[in-house]
């Protein structure tokens, strides 16, 4: 068992490992692939976000947008985060975002697939990173988690605030309004984490297999 | 011969008697003009008992007895502002083709001339002359079931009324919650069919057995009407027995300003009240904020020794106020005495809120049953104490406890059973043990199914690590999950509890100034952090959709920063809904 991870580290120091690369790269470089993917993405986030709405705190979306970003890089990042989170916000059977929380919420998303992008790039050169073998290195995983966790809190903090412009209640400080939201925030943040430690890894190696 | 003679003779008897008793049985009706001793004496059998209408969904159709399933004598309408007006005809014994009959005797009952009036119109839009009691109660459903007490209940024995009233709850054709209520005057019935349908209120002044107030719906069908006849006797004498008695108190004359002498009494002893009428407050009554006019009164004390009843003192013709001042029967402006204005309740219980703050300032908290108001007062830091109970419909009162140094006065108007919060089993977080219970069996069947899958050598490594990675990724997600869904316990926003006690309230100004009250109970399910801080302070809210209410001024400080509040050792949930526990401290906080 070790001899065959030597064989595949080996592998992937020599560069043996490349012809693997460039069969997934020709499929995500046709243009009516990226396309068919990219709506992929975009009904696979809404349909998720519906699936989850009745579960307060607890969305896949963010997990989803991430991956297009990662998988597909910035642009179709950036147009599935902003098309699948404005479809989502606004045709909510919980009630259409107010226009401040539906502006942070299409700009969150559409950085998120961003970041995504950015991410991927951040990792193609690392050695520990092999989407045909196994990504669920702590490197990896703890990375991941790191950027899920950093993207959550700061999109509820700006959620909170445009939230907190909407209601414009005299008298009530923002930290007030954002303590009262603070345990709720913490489960969103903690879901967020373990969707990205989890499902992220097993997601990019389940879409590399499948391409190949 | 002699024989057949003898036979013939008994025969001839026998038909004789039997047809002498079958002539002299009334058919119907008993002798009518006379009440029976079950029922008020002095019932006015020509009146007319009015009521006025004030709910009425409908129309809906009247049936008498006749035939298998009753005949229909016609359709009947009301409105807000419309009457039904209600002649007592006799007593009488049941209608023969009343049948099914009802949990009331079927001899003896009162029969009624109903009328009923749409407002503004002079003409009967209904009318139903001579039927019974449990008709008109069964075809306007004053009542439940098989209990039908309609316009007039029997006043000899409300111990037999309640148990009927208990046996009509459990109708074959659906049972019903049924909740009593009983006080000086009034006997309230509250009838809630299990699973929805009918609902009927009840409300009968228990010295005349007259139906005061009724509200019931079924169906489409409701009605809502108050007695015009009803008024509080002033004729009559209010007894009020001495339960609790301490030192002989001085009486202040508001005629002439000085002190008339100290009244005594005992417990076991009395204080015999007869109203005198309704006039202005006396020059001198200073501190009363009541409006004008105010009970006045005869007031007696009177001292049991021994068994041997004697009078101590009796004022006559002496305003509520001075009564109310002088037994310290009320706090500050709120002078309330024996006997309060009950025009408008709501109104009643602000002026009681409010006087929190007059000169003593104190704690106050109002609660409400169907039939009385409670209001409790406590000053602060320490001082007087005065817990009152009042009748809503007449605004009498019925029990008070209320001390002040070596003063000290608990009495309860005669037959009167006074009512204090049970004390509920507190529902606060549940025990750490069981809050994490959920996540150690998740942890116990993760370990319990990975583990022997990590001990199998025909396992590859890889699977190994994937299949442990997602036990830990099934482990965490549940138990987030169950988390989420579970945090409003944890947060201590689950059932309010009816009473805490040790509470204590702290409210930081930010300036420098802080309020601390002594520790206090709170009452009647009215325990959230904002109750702790209304009980004390005067507090203005504003409620925000996705935020909830939130508090902006507190005895009229608006910080610009806003209040924010804590509840000491654990999280603070929104402030109208989190459940206090006793014990807890809560601590509002200005942002300046």
């Amino acid at each position: 068992m070790k001899q065959s991870t030597n064989t595949i580290d080996n592998d992937a120091e020599t560069g043996a490992n490349k012809p693997e690369r460039e069969t997934s790269t020709r499929w995500l470089e046709q243009r009516s692939f990226r396309i068919a993917l990219t709506s992929i993405f975009i009904a696979l986030s809404i349909v998720l976000g519906y699936m989850l709405i009745y579960i307060p705190n607890i969305e896949l979306i963010t997990v989803m947008i991430f991956l297009s970003g990662f998988v597909l890089g910035k642009k179709e990042g950036l147009i599935v985060g902003a098309f699948s989170s404005f479809i989502f916000c606004f045709f909510n059977p919980m009630g259409s975002s107010q226009l401040p929380l539906l502006t942070v919420q299409v700009v969150y998303y559409s950085l998120v697939g961003l970041i995504g992008a950015f991410t991927q790039d951040l990792f193609k050169d690392k050695q520990f990173y092999k989407p045909k073998d196994d990504l669920y290195v702590y490197q990896i995983m703890g990375i991941l988690g790191v950027i899920g966790g950093i993207l959550t809190t700061v999109y509820s903090i700006f959620s909170e605030f445009a939230g907190f412009i909407t209601i414009s209640a005299p008298g009530v400080p923002f930290s007030a309004y954002f303590l009262i939201g603070v345990p709720w925030t913490i489960i969103h943040v903690i879901g967020n984490i373990l969707g990205f430690v989890f499902i992220v890894p097993g997601l990019i190696q389940l879409i590399h297999a499948l391409i190949d | 011969m002699r024989i057949k003679r003898i036979i013939t003779f008994f025969l001839a008897v026998l038909v004789s008697l039997s047809v002498f008793f079958t002539f002299s049985t009334p058919i119907v009706r008993a002798n009518g003009d006379t009440v029976p001793t079950q029922y008020y004496q002095q019932l006015d059998l020509n009146g007319t008992l009015v009521y006025n209408v004030s709910a009425f969904g409908g129309p809906s159709s009247w049936y008498n007895y006749e035939g298998d399933w009753g005949s229909k004598v016609g359709d009947f309408e009301s409105n807000v502002g419309g009457q039904i007006e209600v002649n007592i005809t006799g007593f009488f014994n049941r209608d023969p083709e009343d049948t099914n009959g009802d949990l009331f005797p079927d001899t003896k009952m009162p029969w009624l001339d109903v009328e009923i009036f749409k407002n503004g119109e002079v003409n009967a839009n209904f009318t139903r002359n001579n039927c019974s009691n449990s008709e008109a109660a069964g075809q306007l459903v004053l009542g439940y079931g098989d209990f039908k007490p309609g316009f007039l209940i029997p006043i000899n024995n409300f111990t037999e009324l309640k148990k009927l009233a208990n046996f009509g709850s459990d109708w074959i054709w659906g049972a019903a919650a049924l909740t009593i209520e009983e006080t000086f005057n009034f006997i309230y019935f509250d009838f809630a069919q299990i699973g929805g349908g009918q609902t009927t209120e009840l409300i009968y002044d228990k010295q005349s057995g007259l139906l005061v107030w009724a509200n019931t719906s079924v169906g489409g069908y409701t009605l809502e009407i108050k007695s015009l006849n009803f008024t509080l006797n002033n004729e009559r004498t209010y007894n009020y027995n001495i339960i609790n008695f301490g030192d002989p108190q001085s009486w202040w004359n508001y005629n002439d300003s000085k002190v008339d002498g100290d009244i005594n009494t005992n417990p076991s002893g009395v204080i015999k009240v007869n109203f005198t009428g309704d006039y202005g407050k006396h020059p001198n009554d200073y501190f009363n904020a009541f409006d004008n006019p105010i009970p006045w009164m005869n007031i007696s004390f009177i001292e049991n020794n021994s068994g041997v009843l004697n009078k101590n003192f009796t004022f006559v013709n002496r305003s509520n106020g001075e009564c109310a001042s002088n037994l310290i029967i009320g706090y500050n402006g709120f002078q309330s005495g024996f006997r309060v204005p009950v025009n408008n309740v709501s109104l009643l219980i602000d002026f009681a809120y409010d006087e929190k703050n007059g000169y003593y300032k104190g704690n106050v908290v109002v609660m409400e049953s169907d039939l009385t108001i409670k209001i409790l007062y406590n000053q602060y830091p320490s001082g007087q104490k005065t817990h009152m109970i009042y009748e809503k419909l007449t605004g009498l009162l019925l029990w008070v406890n209320t001390s002040l140094s070596n003063y000290l006065l608990e009495m309860k108007i005669e037959g009167y059973t006074p009512w204090f919060d049970e004390p509920a089993p507190e529902t606060g977080p549940p025990p750490v043990s069981i809050i994490f219970l959920p996540y150690l069996i998740v942890i116990i069947v993760s370990v319990a199914i990975v583990v022997p899958f990590e001990f199998n050598s025909r396992v590859s490594g890889k699977s190994k690590k994937y299949a442990l990675i997602a036990m830990i990724a099934a482990s965490s997600f549940s138990g987030l999950f169950f988390f989420n869904t579970n945090m409003n316990i944890l947060l201590g926003s689950s059932t309010l509890n009816q009473q805490v006690n040790n509470i204590t309230l702290i409210v930081d100004y930010g300036n420098g100034t802080t309020y601390e009250s002594p520790t206090f109970s709170l009452y009647a399910g009215k325990t959230t952090p904002y109750d702790a801080l209304d009980a004390w302070c005067e507090v203005e809210t504003a409620y925000y959709q996705g935020l909830g209410t939130m508090v902006y001024s507190i005895n009229g400080c608006e910080p610009v920063g806003g209040w924010t509040y804590e509840i000491i050792g654990r999280i603070a949930g929104e402030v109208t809904t989190t459940a206090l526990i006793s014990g807890d401290t809560v601590k509002f906080i200005a942002h300046l």
